[in-house]
């Protein structure tokens, strides 16, 4: 039986985040992820690395705090973010008191965000006149009083996960996906290990650790409750709709019927409306979208940018944000505070530590933290070092002419590549040099090349093709996977020497996994795209009719 | 605790409206003197000119729509003429344009050699005539092409 | 501008009432906006592929099976079977080869081979893929010889043919083998790979002649005795002949796989049926109908906008044959509508016009979902039904794609519909049966 000092359960940016600070402070980490890393909670983020202006209000620490950090992530992953301005929209109203105090006020808040922004290399507050912000977004209704503009950083989310991981490994932690814990191996009142099994192969392996911790997300309840603690989250459903292409370079932050901050970012090379926050007690793997929050997304965004609903909506995000339990307050009061639930002290379990609660942009001091204590517990010292250190790919970033030159591709695609793997994008881009064919477009909508998507599957944790949507974006663009899913799928049937039967049923698992994520939104060009995909998948492929595997959900 | 931290952080946010509003009276009185104050448009292009990130003019916004509505069909690749026989063209064909390349503005600088390549279009039309959807796939050529130039002239608003 | 009668849409279903209604004697126009469906297939068509009576699996038992099926068009349609093969034999005769099957009672399904590693069953191809047609092994072997070209890294028969196996020893041919090559296509070493089947397909046309490549392949498969030879989906767009040239140097039989994603095969039929159009002397109109005037249950005019200029169009009939989705007779904005017209969008004899289209759909992608099985109802005569079921104009048919009921891939009957459709609604648009 392998021991380790460390079992981190949960492959999302917390669990990720924790097992590289691990294993770069000498710790012999395992970490494991009952699905594909990233595509628990961290799949539907808003894919920002934000300082959280909200917390002015609530604690100003916090937004120092996340400041900080998000400058530390910029450093230790260059590549992967990319400047976010976002005009904060005043609407116009008849009293001119009125106007006064909000335009007053919220130039103040944004001015005060400015002394924490410098932490994050973010620029100082414009305040933009009506006719200013009509320039900058043509489309924005005319009725507004003006605006306040700030910027954020975005970043992608599963690569984000992934370096981590990666860096992990780097330093000697060995990474599970596709791998459930089971049970806990118990001695006494001390958790000493866990019974681990392949959800793709059906293997039980056995391993101890020294502290296991349980940085589930959503899941964290049911985890703690099969080591015999018990930790409460009020989980709060959160859904975006995702568009084709970058609207613009601004998002635009304005005001929901009911009164929520609700935004229309760019992000990458998509844009996404944003954001819903309701009570949740259904299954966090299954989270189905429902009619009134696809309209209620569409509306807030229309009561600013009119036109907004002639843009093609291409996926919904939906995940399940794992906030900290308190009761009788409204969902967007919570804090977003996190919290390490030392079950030792607790509840008399030892060996078990448990994270709840926070966001996504503080991810690395959360684990900092984190680590912190479970050095503690270990008694070993070694100091932090995941703020200064770069992320696999961090270090340098390429120019994209230079790759191009390099492998004989094209510039925008190189860009694509160094943008997810940094200064390992001619690692990636090797197997060009002996399979000339790699450099053909999968996916046409990054563009993803063969190559990559190789690369993915050889060096990525890629146990079932559709993990590849996280790793390289296959079938995240317009046509989700029509033309690229089945490619895709060859490759990963080729480098893991598959038979008929796995190859058709991984293609049709991933054909489900895609369809799942957009199915309540189809609309517009949408449907005909969904005409034609069907055509190629069902009619030529005929990949679900030959398929043996349980039609249920991915 | 929380309550604690709320109650100075509302403090917090009190005295600094209340610096803001010294500041902005500052600001004025410096505008109604003569003194050069940089807000605004002026501001914003100092901030985020460096980064490329250019707005768009009205029409611009309004043609977006259509760009959108290719559905991956391929028959414009099919059909176009100057892609017979020039394999030397890395570009692959107009259906990109729709597809990839239009859709994020920051890496259009990256997309000058395909649009160089459009050079070789010879306006036949075959490919906005067939296309199922009516992608408009030349505009988006000169709509891209528009943005970049934008970009390097460091025009943060076009009229 | 005038005519007899007035064609709005372009494909399979399009064109046959087009060719119809000019064989009736009437004079007839056609709009067009775009390509649609028709040239994006694979160039197989069905007419009740899926239906399996368990023995023979004559055209004639299938589609009586299909008939029975009351959601199919088939059951509005008084003898759906003599329909097809009038409409199909007046095709034939317009193309300039490309139909030499005939369709017959005792027609067996096709079997062929598709890129996507499937046996597809169908009732009819195009040429260059028919001669891949498996059924007449059934109950036998084959020995099948695959080439796959160096240059299309996409095209990967290497992994295919364990799939395709699966599938023939599936349909009863119990001893099938197959044998897979892999030979560059040009010795020119110009690009290392092509970018898509099309940009492949051009090179062929471009080819003075096709010895050297079928010279290439047969020393590549040195003497392989195969039944077949089978080659990507990608032989010639332009050039009709590829296929049949290569098997006549070589000696063997040729044929494509089936294509999926950007395969030529349904551009190539969709060129014949833009040739059979023109010999039959129907004027294509290059625009997009907009708008329409009706009058005492008449349709009167028909306004189309073409090259930014509008015109109307004022004819004896109108046929609809504008497609679902991809050839936009359909649309979802908020509902789905049927956006010319205005006529009610049902399933199963239910208006849904009303509803969202998430109500539409089912968890499993693989499901029969509303959304993509409905369309407009039309009575016998192919005339289409208003909210109150009743005739909404007395001159307006249509045909093909449009009219509902039916699932485009999974219910195998599309090009069978389409066929029989077209044939009706054209001939009493010009006049015909009363």
């Amino acid at each position: 039986m392998k021991e380790f000092d460390l079992l981190v359960v949960g492959g999302g940016v917390n669990g990720c985040g924790i097992a590289r600070d691990a294993a770069k402070r000498g710790l012999k980490v395992m970490l494991v992820e009952k699905g594909d890393i990233s595509a628990g909670t961290t799949w539907g983020s808003s894919g920002m690395i934000h300082g959280g202006v909200r917390y002015l209000f609530s604690d100003v620490g916090v937004t120092k705090l996340s400041c900080i950090d998000s400058g530390y992530i910029q450093k230790i992953a260059p590549h992967m973010i990319f400047r976010i301005p976002f005009i904060f929209v005043l609407p116009n109203d008849n009293n001119w008191v009125f106007r006064f105090i909000i335009y007053e006020g919220a130039s103040a808040v944004f001015e005060t965000y400015d002394n924490f922004a410098k932490f994050k290399g973010g620029k100082p507050a414009c305040r933009l006149t009506p006719a200013e912000v009509k320039k900058l977004e043509p489309l924005i209704r005319d009725d507004i009083h003006g605006g306040i503009t700030m910027d954020e950083w975005g970043i992608d989310c599963p690569r984000l996960c992934l370096a981590n991981a990666k860096d992990a490994e780097v330093n000697g932690a060995e990474v599970r996906t596709h791998t459930r814990l089971t049970g806990f191996i118990k001695d006494g009142n001390r958790i000493i290990g866990a019974e681990l099994q392949d959800e793709v192969t059906g293997e039980v392996e056995k391993v101890k650790a020294r502290i296991t911790f349980n940085a589930t997300g959503p899941w964290v309840p049911g985890m703690a409750a099969m080591a015999g603690c018990e930790v409460k989250l009020r989980p709060a459903k959160g859904v975006h709709l995702v568009l084709d292409r970058r609207l613009t370079d601004y998002g635009v932050l304005c005001t929901a019927v009911d009164g929520r901050q609700m935004f229309v970012m760019p992000h990458e090379n998509v844009s996404y409306i944003g954001t819903t926050d309701d009570d949740y007690y259904g299954d966090p793997g299954d989270i189905p979208v429902l009619e009134d929050e696809i309209a209620y997304l569409l509306q807030a965004a229309e009561s600013y940018i009119p036109d907004v609903s002639k843009a093609r909506v291409i996926k919904v995000l939906r995940a399940v944000r794992p906030t900290l339990f308190e009761t009788g307050k409204y969902e967007d009061d919570l804090t977003r505070e996190h919290q390490i639930f030392d079950h030792e002290e607790r509840d008399g379990i030892a060996g078990f530590l448990t994270m709840g609660g926070g966001k996504l942009a503080s991810y690395r001091v959360m684990s900092e933290e984190a680590v912190d204590l479970v050095m503690l517990k270990l008694g070993k010292v070694n100091p932090c070092r995941s703020h200064l250190d770069p992320l696999p790919g961090g270090d340098v970033t390429p120019s994209a002419e230079d790759v191009a030159a390099q492998f004989g591709i094209d510039p925008y695609a190189a860009s694509r590549v160094i943008y997810r793997h940094g200064s390992w994008a001619a690692k990636v881009l090797e197997s060009i040099k002996t399979i000339p064919g790699d450099a053909y477009m999968v996916d046409r909508y990054e563009p993803t090349l063969a190559a990559e998507i190789r690369y993915c599957v050889r060096n990525e944790w890629v146990k079932r093709p559709s993990d590849l949507t996280r790793r390289c974006r296959v079938g995240e663009g317009a046509d989700q996977g029509m033309a690229s899913i089945q490619q895709a799928t060859q490759i990963f049937a080729e480098e893991n020497k598959l038979g008929p039967r796995e190859t058709i049923e991984a293609a049709d698992h991933f054909l489900q996994a895609k369809w799942y994520e957009r199915h309540e939104a189809l609309s517009g060009e949408g449907v005909a795209q969904e005409e034609l995909s069907r055509m190629i998948n069902l009619g030529c492929w005929r990949t679900a009719q030959r398929s043996h595997i349980e039609r249920r959900l991915p | 605790m929380s309550g604690f931290k709320k109650a100075m952080a509302i403090s917090y946010i009190g005295y600094r409206t209340g610096h803001h509003m010294l500041r902005q009276g500052y600001k004025d009185v410096s505008r109604i003197v003569g003194i050069k104050v940089l807000d605004g448009i002026p501001k914003f292009t100092q901030n985020y000119i460096a980064d490329g990130l250019t707005s768009l003019t009205r029409a611009e916004r309004n043609k977006q729509w259509d760009f959108s509505k290719c559905i991956n069909c391929g028959l414009c690749d099919a059909l176009c003429t100057p892609i017979d026989n020039t394999r030397d063209l890395l570009s692959q064909g107009p259906s990109l344009a729709a597809s990839s390349y239009s859709r994020a503005f920051p890496w259009y600088k990256h997309a000058e050699k395909y649009l160089s390549e459009w050079k070789a279009c010879s306006g036949c039309g075959k490919c906005s005539n067939i296309c199922p959807t009516g992608v408009p796939l030349k505009e988006i050529v000169a709509f891209m092409q528009r943005v970049i130039d934008k970009q390097k002239a460091g025009i943060m608003v076009a009229d | 501008m005038k005519a007899d009668v007035v064609i709005i849409g372009g494909g399979l279903s399009g064109v046959v009432a087009a060719l119809a209604a000019h064989e009736k004697g009437a004079k007839v126009k056609l709009v067009r906006k775009a390509y649609g469906r028709t040239a994006l297939g694979n160039g197989t068509m069905s007419f009740a592929a899926q239906e399996n009576d368990g023995q023979k699996n004559t055209l004639k038992s299938r589609m009586a099976i299909a008939a029975k099926n009351e959601l199919l068009p088939y059951s509005v349609i008084k003898d759906p079977l003599k329909s097809m093969k009038q409409a199909y034999k007046q095709l034939a005769g317009h193309l300039s080869g490309g139909f030499e099957r005939e369709i017959d009672d005792d027609t067996p399904v096709m079997l062929c081979l598709s890129e996507g590693g499937a046996l597809l069953r169908s009732d009819m191809a195009v040429p260059q893929i028919k001669s891949g047609d498996l059924a007449r092994y059934v109950g036998d072997g084959v020995k099948i010889a695959v080439i796959g070209f160096a240059e299309l890294p996409f095209f990967r028969p290497k992994l295919l043919k364990e799939q395709w196996l699966m599938d023939i020893k599936e349909a009863g041919i119990e001893k099938a083998e197959i044998r897979v090559f892999s030979l560059p296509m040009l010795d020119d070493g110009k690009l290392p790979f092509f970018r898509m089947y099309s940009e492949a397909a051009r090179v062929i046309d471009a080819m003075d002649a096709l010895g050297p490549l079928a010279e290439r392949i047969r020393d590549e498969i040195k003497g392989y005795k195969a039944d077949l030879l089978l080659l990507p989906p990608m032989m010639g767009l332009a050039r009709r002949d590829a296929v049949r040239d290569i098997s006549e140097l070589i000696g063997l039989p040729c044929a494509e796989v089936a294509g999926g994603h950007q395969a030529v095969a349904g551009l190539r039929l969709q060129q014949l049926l833009d040739e059979a159009l023109q010999t039959a002397g129907v004027e294509i109109i290059n625009g997009e109908a907009v708008g329409f005037e009706i009058k005492d249950g008449r349709i009167t005019k028909l306004a189309v906008k073409s090259g930014g200029e509008k015109a109307d169009i004022e004819a004896a009939a109108y046929v609809l044959a504008a497609g679902r989705f991809i050839g936009g007779g359909l649309r979802e904005a908020r509902g789905i509508s049927e956006p010319l017209f205005g006529l009610p969008v049902m399933y199963a004899e239910k208006n849904i016009a009303g509803l969202p289209a998430i109500k539409l759909v089912e968890r499993d992608y693989a499901a029969k979902h509303v959304i993509f099985s409905c369309g407009i109802d039309v009575n016998e005569r192919m005339q289409p039904l208003d909210e109150k079921r009743e005739v909404k104009a007395a001159n307006l048919y249509a045909c093909g794609d449009i009219i509902g009921g039916y699932d485009l891939v999974l219910d195998g009957c599309a090009e069978g519909v389409a066929l029989a459709s077209a044939y009706i609604a054209g001939a009493n648009a010009a006049g015909g049966d009363k």
